[in-house]
């Protein structure tokens, strides 16, 4: 700086004083009110209530997606709650080592599973399955993995599949008169039953599809056989439109309405509840940590809770390549052959009586000793894959 | 302090400013509060992210932070023009 610049300067605060006495003008008034109205805007634009409302040693979550008007499925918004910091830096840590191990894939893995601690304790566990006792996983985490509990599980004859018992009558669905079919009742592909889900939303495209598990449709198809339809027990079955999307990796299968009946965001439950939008990865991973259960009405096994065993699940135990952002939870007695493509819930805290949130599908169970689950892909999953919600 | 000295000059080589100069200085004065208050905003926030002071304060000192930047700037310019 000159010093002719800085003599100038220690002027004009010298006379500052003076100025300021005159008070403030209409313009600066105005200056100040719009300037003002721009800082406190773009502050609430950088979403700084949200970690002014926390409480020391807590940072907010994204816990759910979920519908402001109940009727518009286009009105999604994020929902929030405040936890403590400790508990969300291990189960991040517990999320990135599950994701580690599903990369490395090493020999001997069959999948793995985050376990949040409860809030009070601030930890996380990842569960790994292997087939032998060949490993150290801690060894080959080395230090990444510090401060995280790994709980290595064994598990022997995953080959031999099991059949349960067939002792179930499929539930059909009753009352089509207004022209939508709820979850949770059987629905027939050209090779097998299944379970339909609530309606599946593409906010792109705006479409509502019906849905249900991909399997069900068999592993080699051809154009021909990708109708969906709704069986009824003393009528023809009613067609309810054709598959537009096969997701075999997360085991979801669209389809396109093209009859007079129209997915519903209802399930077929004593409670008739209804979806409002779906649970988040982290949503899940507070739900462990309250200990609270999950529902699902299946057409075979019906309605029936559980525990959540695990989330952001890995399973390689069936097909050659491993499913990740899984959810397990329940036991291998809730879900049977023709339950897949139904969805799991628990009832939307802070909505209306009846108002749920999906977890996520259920399409798959345990049938090797020692383990006792249903695993499906979680709803975040097919969010962050395909862009659909509930 | 840098900007003091081009308004300076500008005055000094237009003595009788048209309304698109005018225009011009309004707009880019604009620009500046904008920028101003953005960064003061920015400082605030990174500074209430390391700390855990209350949403009051943040707020307060927003807003005191503004009317102080406007009122003294507002003391700088207002020699030029009369």
């Amino acid at each position: 700086m000159s010093g002719r610049h800085i003599e100038g300067l220690v002027q004009r605060l010298a006379t500052l004083r003076d100025r300021l006495e005159t008070g403030m003008d209409r313009r600066e008034f105005v200056r100040t009110v719009a300037s003002g109205g721009f800082a406190i805007g773009m502050a609430r634009w950088l979403g700084v209530d949200d970690f002014l409302a926390a409480d020391d040693g807590e940072v907010p979550i994204v816990t759910a997606l979920v519908r402001d008007d109940p009727d518009d499925p286009w009105t999604v918004r994020e929902r929030t709650r405040y936890v403590p910091a400790e508990w969300y830096a291990a189960v991040e840590k517990a999320f990135e080592v599950n994701r580690r191990l599903a990369r490395f894939a090493f020999t001997g893995y069959l999948g793995s599973a985050v376990i949040p601690g409860d809030y009070g304790s601030g930890t996380a566990t990842v569960s790994v399955g292997l087939s032998s006792d060949g490993h150290s996983v801690g060894e080959l985490l080395g230090e990444f993995a510090e401060g995280i509990d790994i709980d290595p599980e064994t598990i022997i004859d995953v080959e031999e599949i099991q059949d349960g018992p067939e002792a179930y009558e499929p539930r059909f669905a009753d009352s089509l008169a207004d022209g939508s079919v709820p979850s949770g009742v059987a629905c027939e592909t050209p090779s097998s039953m299944a379970t339909l889900g609530p309606t599946l939303y593409h906010p792109d495209s705006k479409q509502r599809f019906f849905v249900t598990a991909d399997h069900a449709f068999g592993g080699d198809r051809d154009s021909t056989e990708d109708a969906l339809s709704l069986p009824r027990p003393d009528d023809d079955a009613i067609e309810l439109g054709d598959v537009v999307h096969y997701h075999p990796v997360e085991d979801v299968a669209a389809v396109e309405p093209n009859g007079w009946l129209e997915p519903a965001s209802r399930i077929d439950a004593q409670s008739r509840p209804r979806v409002r939008g779906q649970f988040t990865k982290f949503g899940l991973a507070d739900l462990v940590a309250r200990d609270r259960e999950l529902e699902k009405v299946g057409a075979m096994t019906g309605h029936t809770t559980g525990e959540i065993q695990g989330v952001d699940a890995v399973t390689c135990f069936t097909d050659e390549f491993c499913r990740r952002g899984q959810i397990r939870w329940g036991g291998e007695m809730d879900l049977t052959d023709g339950d897949s493509g139904s969805v799991s819930y628990h009832p939307d805290p802070e909505g209306e009586d009846g108002d749920v949130l999906v977890a996520g599908f259920n399409n798959a169970r345990t049938w090797w000793p020692g383990q006792s689950y249903v695993w499906g892909v979680g709803a975040y999953r097919l969010t962050e894959k395909h862009g659909y919600h509930f | 302090m840098s900007n003091d000295t081009t308004r300076a000059t500008e005055t000094e080589s237009g003595r009788t400013p048209s309304a698109a100069s005018a225009a011009v200085s309004g707009i880019l004065r604009l620009l500046l509060d904008l920028l101003a208050v953005s960064l003061w905003v920015l400082l605030l926030t990174l500074l209430f992210l390391e700390t855990a002071w209350p949403r009051w304060a943040f707020y307060a000192l927003l807003v005191a932070g503004v009317g102080v930047y406007v009122t003294v700037t507002a003391a700088w310019i207002r020699p030029d023009e009369n």
